[in-house]
């Protein structure tokens, strides 16, 4: 054991109280399962980042590696990554977005070649987007087009918008008790109804005369999917989870339906999930860490906190200083990207949802932090820049 | 002895039954360790076997086409036919195989096409594997599928075939999931289904797509039988296991007078081995909710904490199953939750401690 004493924030143990904890769990839950064995691991593992970071050196926000990182993954994926041929617009998006939150400015040569790329996505004939050039549409392909033409925010861009396609598209994926599928013969689940939502609303759907056509029994789909702890599931019946219960949760706060839901118990569910000891969220109860939840969980609370009577402090009621050592200090790498949680690797996925939960964290949880490590603020409903989310907002109300 | 089933079992038994060997063994087959499914271990649905899902029957198909990586596409075959490669991107490039760019390429062709042939089912089968998430090449196979099996209804069992090859791969793909449900309903196969879960879930028991099917047919189509044993066996064999807590919760709410005293007994009778877990009192918490007493449960929760003070879940169920009359005990737990034991969710205690007895609503 190390005999300095490293100068934690208030909310992280101490060496000590560390010690005490490992002994309590030991002491106390005698029942080893492969639960126990897998978040035991990863305690370890960040207990050993922890202990070979000298405590005198402050976290950091590695920036510009971010930004070069990011970059190059604009212009090529690595080798072996055909899996992403059909990833084409989430690769874009989860590109773009992390780049506006670090404050970088995409060249507007680039963001024009990249307008024009995702432009060879539309299908004619059905409307909507696919994953890539001659690919079937797809809401969550759709969704990622529509998201990374707002988070470039040019006006080509905006312009390359098509709402009387996305329309087309979003009622043919409409079924009859109100869900959605993702495509013909897709899979049907809270995903596919909060991509249908979320662009709808963007794009001003929402305000048109098919507006009822798109939101038929949407509150009530969601309403069926509250868990027996309080969180959502993906369909009727499943498991609670924080990537579905962000989907249901954004759905009902675009829709002014959060009366439909039981929000007390899924704040009872939400804060929970917050680990003790790594301080980044886990998606379900007794799973591990993962740093793609900092944003799924954490915007749970200030959406949480947009009811009307709300108690003010709801969008604080998690660790702010907690989730944002999780994401610098255990899922960020020094040359650029973010994992999941220590021993995986980085991806473009989780470097997204790490900086969009960093966002949360920061400006909503009032995490403290300084100038060189302040990321962008992240709307929590649309998960966008906020200044591009207001451009983009004023951009369609007046077309 | 009871019999231990694989992916590969479910992926040979259509190709027995209707020699149409097409489909390789699965190249990973290896990985999966021999399991005991709850299923097959003396219960009643251990009869409701498929009539050729044993290894004996299914192993000498698995064994020929074991070399084999996977089908092939005779481009020969498409003479004529128009479409162009995919093209490389500008932007996003990605470095894809000629054989990725020319399967493709002809997959969207066909797509666009009125096409629905068997050599066009084979094309989806070389798209699919190449990409296992392709949404266009499993949109296009459920299309011709569903036209050839109108003249031969034994296309759905090679689909099940099929799909368990690409989930034994892949078992958190979307779409190989969601076209076994098409298939199974379709071809009235859903016998074997909660078995074919059963292997998925002992590769990675808390399997979200696995769980999604299994609730799928208990829900939709009323397969509760065996299932509170299914789920105990879950159970017992990891404590934490929430998904499996979940899916019980399912069950008894779909089985006439599952909820019981008895379910409340079998709760309390696991937070004993493990009180430290949060998924057995949110279980018992959801219990109270519907109308059980849990006074026995707050009962427990007050012996677990005179043992252990750092019994998290036990502490927060009594502020969350409080009466109104018991508001200076729940500021009490709340304090020792915030400044003590659970440091980190500090502000949501106090708030709670600050109003007692009311939720807080979001
Ligand atoms: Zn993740």
């Amino acid at each position: 054991m190390s005999t300095n004493t490293p100068s934690y924030p208030p909310s992280v143990p101490t060496e000590r109280e560390l010690t005490d904890f490992g002994v309590q769990r030991v002491q106390h839950e005698n029942i080893f399962s492969d639960t126990w064995h897998a978040q035991h691991y990863v305690e370890q593992r960040v207990f050993d980042i922890r202990h070979a970071r000298p405590p005198e050196k402050p976290l950091v926000l590695f920036r510009e590696k971010h930004v070069s990182w990011l970059m190059r993954h604009l212009q090529y994926l690595p080798r072996g990554s055909e899996s992403f041929d059909v990833l084409q617009g989430w690769s874009c998006f989860w590109i773009v977005h992390s780049l506006n939150l670090l404050g970088a400015t995409i060249p507007v040569p680039t963001a024009s070649m990249v307008v024009k790329h995702l432009a060879t996505f539309k299908d004619p004939v059905v409307g909507g987007y696919g994953g890539g050039p001659g690919q079937s549409s797809h809401l969550a392909s759709s969704f990622s087009v529509i998201m990374t033409l707002c988070g470039l925010g040019t006006e080509e861009a905006l312009m390359s918008i098509d709402s009387v396609s996305l329309l087309r598209f979003i009622l043919q994926m409409k079924q009859a008790d109100g869900s959605f599928r993702v495509s013909f013969g897709g899979e049907t689940d809270v995903r596919a109804m909060y991509c249908a939502i979320c662009i709808a609303s963007i794009v001003g759907l929402l305000k048109g005369v098919e507006a009822e056509k798109i939101t038929r029994g949407c509150a009530s789909y969601v309403k069926s999917l509250q868990g027996f702890d309080g969180g959502l599931g993906g369909e009727p019946g499943a498991e609670s989870h924080g990537g579905n219960s962000f989907c249901g949760l954004a759905t009902l706060v675009i829709l002014d339906e959060l009366d439909a839901v039981d929000t007390g118990a899924l704040l009872d569910w939400a804060v929970m999930r917050q680990m003790a000891y790594e301080g980044g969220f886990q998606g379900r109860t007794n799973k591990l860490v993962d740093s793609c939840y900092s944003f799924w969980v954490g915007s749970l609370f200030p959406l949480l906190g947009l009811k009307a009577r709300a108690p003010a402090g709801m969008s604080k009621l998690f660790d702010a200083d907690a989730l944002q050592r999780y994401v610098l200090e255990c899922a960020q790498l020094e040359n650029g990207g973010f994992r999941d949680k220590p021993g995986t690797s980085r991806d473009l996925m989780h470097s997204c949802y790490a900086l969009s939960g960093l966002s949360i964290a920061q400006h909503f949880g009032e995490a403290k932090h300084d100038a060189k490590n302040e990321v962008k603020k992240v709307d929590p409903v649309f998960n966008i820049a906020e200044d591009k989310i207001n451009y983009v907002k004023e951009f369609f109300s007046q077309t | 002895m009871p019999k231990t089933l694989r992916f590969r079992d479910f992926i040979c038994i259509h190709l027995v039954t209707t020699r149409w060997c097409v489909f390789s063994s699965p190249s990973t087959s290896g990985l999966f360790n021999s399991v005991q499914p709850f299923t097959t271990m003396g219960t009643e649905q251990a009869s409701q076997e498929a009539p050729n899902a044993t290894p004996e029957a299914a192993n000498p198909t698995a064994t020929d086409a074991d070399n084999a990586e996977s089908i092939d596409v005779n481009l020969d075959e498409w003479k004529g036919f128009e479409y162009s490669p995919v093209e490389f991107s500008p932007v996003l490039t990605i470095n894809l195989s000629d054989e990725f760019r020319h399967v493709f390429g002809l997959l969207y062709a066909v797509k666009k096409s009125k096409e629905r042939s068997k050599r066009a089912l084979d094309l989806t089968s070389r798209a699919i594997i190449l990409q296992n998430s392709s949404p266009t090449a499993w949109m296009l196979r459920r299309e011709v599928v569903a036209t050839l099996a109108e003249n031969n209804p034994a296309l759905w069992a090679i689909e099940l075939g099929f799909t368990a090859k690409i989930i034994s791969k892949n078992e958190k793909n979307y779409q190989a999931w969601e076209h076994r449900r098409f298939a199974a309903e379709s071809g009235n196969l859903l016998q074997t289904e909660i078995q074919f879960t059963d292997v998925a879930l002992n590769g990675d028991e808390k399997n979200y797509h696995a769980w999604c099917h299994r609730h799928w047919l208990v829900r939709d189509h009323g397969l509760t039988e065996g299932e509170l044993d299914a789920t105990e066996w879950f159970i017992r064999t990891d404590l934490r296991n929430n998904s499996a807590w979940n899916h019980r919760w399912l069950v008894t709410g779909l089985v006439e007078g599952a909820r019981n005293d008895d379910e409340m007994t079998f709760a309390l009778e696991i937070v004993e081995k493990a009180p430290r877990n949060e998924a057995v009192w949110n279980y018992i918490h959801a219990m109270g909710k519907s109308g059980l007493s849990i006074a026995a449960a707050k009962a427990k929760a007050v012996e677990c904490l005179e043992v252990d003070a750092g019994c998290i879940p036990a502490r927060r169920f009594l502020v969350l199953n409080a009466s109104s009359s018991e508001a200076s005990e729940v500021r009490k737990h709340c304090q020792i939750l915030a400044s003590g034991v659970d440091p980190i969710r500090k502000k949501y205690w106090e708030m709670k401690a600050a109003d007692p007895g009311r939720p807080i609503k979001g």
